[in-house]
């Protein structure tokens, strides 16, 4: 057991990674090259891969006996990947976040997560979160009056605005990048709030990826049938084939070039915002 | 007595499970106490929510953590008052790398598209006001060292006053209460200390550094900052600050190594202080703590 240890190089990355809570791919590589460099470690551009690979495996091997994990999982509107190190505890994730976020902001949290999942396609308008979240206080004032319990105090629009963007800012929530207003949950809240989300959601709520068989929320679904595809699962499933794999019916290619478009296109867009603030 | 032969006899059954739960408080230091915004690890806390009915071995499973931070962490734990340990806060063990630094800092708006333009000038850019909380108590540090480690809080306050900042003030809009921030905030987090002048009628107060300060930053980044402020490397060296100079030098090295150091005035006579240590690091500008031993031993990569 006293012989878990890590090198410098692992130690300073998860320093990086612990302070970050997630990072994305591109990040992720940024910062791997150049923790690799900052130790006077060589590599090869094309080894990148297998190294990273390999150097994160020690990493969980070690910090597994303080029940955490690097885990990677991916965003569902850009595809990217994300790496964000999470508890392997069986308590719900939300529990670290009551740490971090006062008991309203979390009720908020909680009342937005609820309309995402519940949604069509696993995003929401803005302006109907605001009308939703005001409606949930003026409900719970009016009972908290019928009571004669302690009354909450109501936020304002721009109090809630200012909530939704610390979440943001936190990488729990995220504005789709090309539609603007229209929001849904970051990668890293699907990797953490996994669990939470089938704990507290009622099953038929829930749709699982027909290939990965995790949850989905913004999905590509066979008009055929009812089975649903991660849209980056579906990229790489029509690389081989064009049938739905469940009801064998084939997709047309407009369907399949529009999916592949909206991807490479809001990767792109991602990958934009992220150059333009580091330059 | 008898608890000392017991726990003896169980030794290997103890060792276990002090592992075990050294493993747990370190995962609830790394999840709970750094999520909170001062960062303090109580004895008391890890008592109470981790250790629980092994908090008679505290010392053991605290060695414990000691190493499971250092060795898979790279962190080192600092006691914040002075050996009573009671209170612990760690520091990364590396020295901060500003080219890192700046890769890792995501600066683009990640909040609602249409609210861009609004929020230049908005309070709720929480980012902005913690970065200014740094500021003010890097600014504060630095008044007390360019004093010569202590200042009168009237003298204190007066050169606040000259950043549009006055003690007056109870609803500033990062600081909130400024003069509850100074007197009692950083007080309670380790950063600063306010006492009162000995003997004086009406009392006089005086700033100087806490203990927790003395431990996680360096002076000579300190007179660094300063130098920075009066014009940069060209305009002002630290050097040129003779006193504040030789006292930066002086105090890192008894930070960096305050287990091979005993007290404070032994300067080059102790024999395990080498001065080819002090030299070393006069050179490097180095803030890393032993590092020779360390990168040696335990490079896998």
């Amino acid at each position: 057991m006293r012989d878990i240890c890590l090198s410098p190089a692992q130690q300073y990355f998860l320093q990086i990674i612990l302070n970050k809570g997630v990072l994305d791919q591109i990040n992720f590589k940024v910062l791997f090259c150049n923790v690799l460099k900052k130790f006077q470690i060589e590599y090869e551009e094309t080894q990148i891969k297998p190294m990273y690979v390999k150097f994160l495996r020690e990493i969980n091997e070690a910090i597994k006996h303080f029940n955490m994990e690097i885990k990677a999982g991916n965003c569902e509107i850009t595809g990217l990947s994300y790496y964000c190190i999470i508890r392997l505890c069986d308590s719900s994730s939300i529990g670290d976040l009551s740490q971090l976020y006062s008991a309203a902001e979390l009720k908020i949290f909680r009342k937005v997560l609820e309309l995402i999942v519940e949604s069509e396609n696993g995003s929401v308008d803005y302006n109907l979160i605001l009308n939703e979240i005001l409606s949930m206080f003026d409900e719970l004032s009016e009972e908290a009056q019928g009571s004669q319990s302690q009354i909450e105090k109501c936020p304002t629009n721009r109090d809630i605005r200012i909530i939704l963007e610390k979440f943001m800012q936190d990488n729990w929530l995220i504005e789709i990048i090309n539609a603007p207003n229209m929001i849904t949950l970051h990668g890293r809240a699907l990797i953490e709030l996994c669990q939470y989300i089938k704990q507290i959601f009622p099953p038929e709520d829930l749709s699982y990826c027909y290939l990965c068989k995790f949850i989905v929320l913004n999905n590509f679904s066979c008009s055929g049938c009812s089975m649903k595809l991660h849209r980056y699962c579906a990229k790489r499933f029509f690389k081989g084939g064009k049938d739905c794999p469940s009801c064998k019916q084939s997709f047309s290619k407009d369907q399949i070039d529009g999916l592949l478009e909206s991807l490479s296109s809001a990767k792109n867009a991602y990958a934009c915002s992220q150059f333009s603030s580091q330059s | 007595m008898s608890r000392m032969s017991q726990s003896q006899n169980n030794a290997e059954i103890d060792d276990s499970m002090i592992s075990k739960k050294a493993q747990e408080c370190v995962e609830y230091i790394l999840f709970c106490c750094l999520s909170e915004k001062k960062c303090i690890i109580r004895k008391t806390d890890l008592n109470k929510n981790v250790i629980k009915d092994l908090s008679r071995s505290f010392k053991s499973i605290f060695k414990y953590v000691k190493e499971y931070l250092e060795d898979v962490f790279g962190m080192e734990v600092i006691d914040l008052d002075n050996e009573k340990g009671e209170r612990f806060g760690i520091r990364s063990k590396f020295e901060f790398d500003s080219h890192l630094e700046k890769l890792t800092e995501n600066n683009f708006q990640r909040g609602l598209s249409d609210f861009h333009n609004d929020l230049a000038n908005n309070e709720s850019d929480q980012k902005f006001s913690s970065q200014l909380k740094y500021s003010m108590l890097m600014i504060a540090l630095s008044l007390i060292f360019m004093n010569e480690n202590e200042i009168d809080s009237q003298i204190f306050w007066e050169s606040l006053k000259r950043l549009d900042i006055n003690k007056e003030e109870k609803r500033h809009k990062y600081l909130g209460d400024v003069s509850k921030y100074f007197t009692s905030d950083l007080v309670k987090e380790g950063y600063l200390e306010y006492d009162q002048v000995a003997g004086t009628d009406p009392p006089s107060f005086k700033f100087k550094w806490g203990h927790r300060a003395k431990l996680e930053i360096s002076k000579k980044s300190v007179l660094n900052f300063v130098c920075e402020i009066y014009g940069g490397s060209e305009n002002c060296k630290p050097e040129e600050w003779i006193a504040q100079y030789a006292d930066a030098i002086k105090i890192d090295e008894f930070n960096k190594n305050p287990d091979q150091i005993e007290p404070i005035h032994i300067k080059n006579e102790s024999p395990r202080s080498s001065q080819k240590s002090v030299d070393q690091n006069f050179l490097n500008d180095s803030q890393e703590l032993r590092p020779s031993r360390r990168s040696s031993q335990r490079i896998r990569f």
